[in-house]
């Protein structure tokens, strides 16, 4: 898997056997107490981001990525809590931590950048401000070293003219701006991690293909470790070396990018690569997943993708417990116990 | 904050009254009943009508008679009450003191007051100090302002003798006096108004924690103070301002009654009494002063925005 040649900085790093891993997520169950009650939204999930690699974090919307970042962070919505499970952030365990501890963490040791750049800068706050507060609140630099190394940042983080930016409020600047914004506060401490929600699906094009070389160039630089929520496969290929294929807050399938992409060993990721159009292929057909993922308080017993799947049978509707091939896990019994071999559909 | 900004909004100001004076004046003119008769007295004679229609100018050209009244007004002349032989501007200054320093009082109480509660009860979503504000702001909004002056007195003035129970002493002769008369009207004033900004900035706040830049400040390691101050209380703010402004309106509207409740003889009791005696000249001095002091209102209220607003500073 480190030989990968998917193309995107994050493959060209080597991975010694022996690294440790800068975030590490062991069984995590979330229930979700609101109306309607859904007990386990996400249940068992467990991947490990290495230092200066990138982890993909793929499903539709509602699956549970975001909740799933956002317990990293410590910052899970009212009404979700934690049910079970470890997050280990830097020898941290996030889930036993206090306050202050989880204060110290966020921004230190994992930044954060979201999807909507425009809604999650502050408005009323010139964008050089809000880059340059980790520094103060961590750091403990004053407000005009802060500051100076704000304009640094903006720098680094390719806007041209950083002094003059870095006085100007979210809404003087593009969208593409705001996100590398984002990017200069999040990096602001020289974090061990970052954590990518969705960061460029809000953006055009071409912007995203500008803000992923950025950001691939930053993981160089600063071995940053990774973790990418997406809906996105073609900026998973691009970028990320691993992937975390989630389904109604399952773990389904996990596995290298190049493994997953080349043999799809679940059902739902069969369907989903299957669901892509393909460059160069002109004509294909595209298959679609018919349905759509339960609601939350309506998720099925057992295989949660039971309902959608085309090869279900009785036995989908025990809980599932999968296997791995090396290190490519699927959650799909069936695939496990080799009477299923999915097919990539194009 | 630009200083062609402030020019721009001033002028802005100037334009509202120069078309509430158009207003008054028109009012005057267009009103059934005719002043010269009002003026002279129900049994006059035709010839005395018409010889006081020539003195106060009513036979004049409307655009002469515009001019001549709007350069009196430029220079504080609002000409001569119809019935009492008073200047206009000369009694709208003496009952202004009074009737300004209440309703002063009553925004001051308002805005400090309703913005601490409904930052705190923001704040605490869903706890005890947040039931207790939502209760008392519906209350607020729901009891009259001048029964809330007439038990404010009852109790303080009459049964604990804290405080006098009518009356006014101004300012510039003993501050002390000038606050224990205005305290109490100020306050029953200021209930209605402190509800409605406790509960916009309750809201407001509410609605700016939830918003992705509060996540992300958080997800930066910023928390208490630092969040609430840098994050939360400046954009909170941007809806408060203008309910302030609004409610500024409401209060100068309010202040008639209570003032009258409290027994101080200000701008309200007059604008009333003119109105009944159809003094027209007294109605059209109210209603500009009126104005002017709304035009300043709003001014301070536009400019306080702009500084919060990044967004409209541009603009």
């Amino acid at each position: 898997m480190s030989t990968s040649k998917t193309a995107g900085a994050a493959t060209a790093t080597a991975v010694a056997p022996d690294v440790r891993p800068i975030l590490s997520v062991r069984d995590l169950t979330i229930d979700y107490l609101g109306e309607p009650r859904q007990p386990a939204l996400v249940q068992d999930v467990s991947f490990d981001v290495l230092p200066g690699r990138s982890v993909a974090l793929i499903g539709e919307s509602g699956c549970g990525k975001t909740i799933t970042s956002l317990a990293v962070l410590g910052l899970l919505p009212a009404r979700m809590r934690v049910a079970g499970g470890s997050i280990v952030l830097d020898g941290v365990d996030v889930l036993q931590a206090s306050e202050r501890t989880l204060r110290d963490l966020r921004g230190r040791t994992v930044g954060a950048i979201f999807q909507e750049p425009m809604s999650s800068l502050n408005p009323t706050m010139p964008v050089g401000d809000q880059i340059g507060e980790a520094r103060w609140l961590h750091l403990g630099e004053s407000r005009r070293a802060a500051r100076a190394k704000a304009v640094e940042l903006l720098d680094r983080v390719g806007i041209p003219n950083a002094a003059r930016r870095a006085r100007a409020y979210p809404h003087e600047l593009s969208g593409g701006m705001q996100q590398r914004v984002m990017i200069a506060s999040a990096i602001a401490c020289e974090p061990a991690m970052l954590l990518a929600d969705e960061p460029t699906t809000a953006l055009d094009v071409t912007v995203q293909a500008d803000i992923l070389a950025l950001l691939a160039d930053l993981q160089r630089d600063l071995g940053l470790g990774i973790l990418f929520v997406t809906h996105d496969l073609g900026v998973v290929a691009e970028f990320c070396a691993d992937v975390v294929v989630m389904y109604a807050g399952h773990v389904v399938e996990r596995a290298g990018t190049r493994a997953l992409f080349a043999a799809p060993r679940h059902p739902y990721t069969a369907a989903l690569l299957g669901a892509v159009p393909q460059a160069g292929q002109a004509r294909t057909v595209l298959t679609t997943i018919p349905g759509r993922v339960p609601p939350s308080g309506a998720f099925p017993a057992g295989c949660r993708f039971r309902p959608r799947c085309a090869h279900a049978v009785a036995t989908c509707a025990e809980p599932q417990h999968g296997g791995a091939d090396g290190d490519h896990f699927t959650l799909c019994d069936r695939v496990a116990a080799g009477e299923l071999t999915p097919r990539r559909r194009t | 904050m630009s200083l062609t900004l402030v020019v721009r909004r001033l002028a802005a100001g100037l334009v509202v009254l120069w078309i509430v004076s158009v207003m008054t004046f028109l009012m005057v003119r267009l009103i059934p009943g005719d002043p010269a008769r009002t003026v002279a007295g129900e049994q006059a004679t035709p010839e005395l009508v018409e010889a006081v229609r020539a003195q106060l100018g009513l036979d004049q050209p409307l655009l002469t008679q515009y001019l001549r009244w709007l350069g009196g007004v430029l220079q504080g002349d609002l000409g001569m009450s119809l019935t009492s032989p008073r200047p206009v501007a000369q009694t709208i200054l003496q009952a202004a003191p009074a009737t300004l320093s209440i309703t002063l009082v009553a925004l001051v109480l308002a805005v400090v007051l309703g913005v601490t509660a409904g930052v705190v009860a923001g704040l605490r979503q869903g706890t005890w100090i947040d039931r207790v504000v939502s209760t008392l702001a519906t209350l607020g909004i729901a009891m009259p302002g001048f029964w809330v002056a007439m038990l404010l007195i009852s109790i303080f003035a009459m049964k604990l003798h804290l405080l006098p129970a009518t009356g006014y002493a101004p300012f510039s002769e003993d501050p002390a006096r000038w606050l224990q008369h205005v305290l109490l009207p100020g306050a029953a004033l200021a209930l209605a108004t402190a509800a409605q900004i406790a509960r916009q900035a309750r809201g407001s706040v509410a609605d700016v924690l939830a918003e992705p830049y509060v996540r992300t400040a958080r997800a930066r390691g910023a928390s208490g103070s630092v969040l609430v101050r840098r994050h939360v209380l400046r954009n909170a703010s941007i809806p408060v301002i203008t309910v302030i402004g609004l409610q500024a309106g409401h209060l100068l509207g309010g202040v008639i009654i209570v003032e009258t409740v409290a027994g101080m003889s200000g701008i309200g009791t007059l604008a009333l009494r003119a109105v009944l005696d159809r003094d027209y000249t007294m109605i059209q001095g109210y209603v500009l002063f009126a104005a002017v002091v709304m035009v300043g209102i709003n001014l301070v209220v536009d400019l306080a925005y702009q500084w919060v607003n990044p967004k409209v500073r541009a603009a």
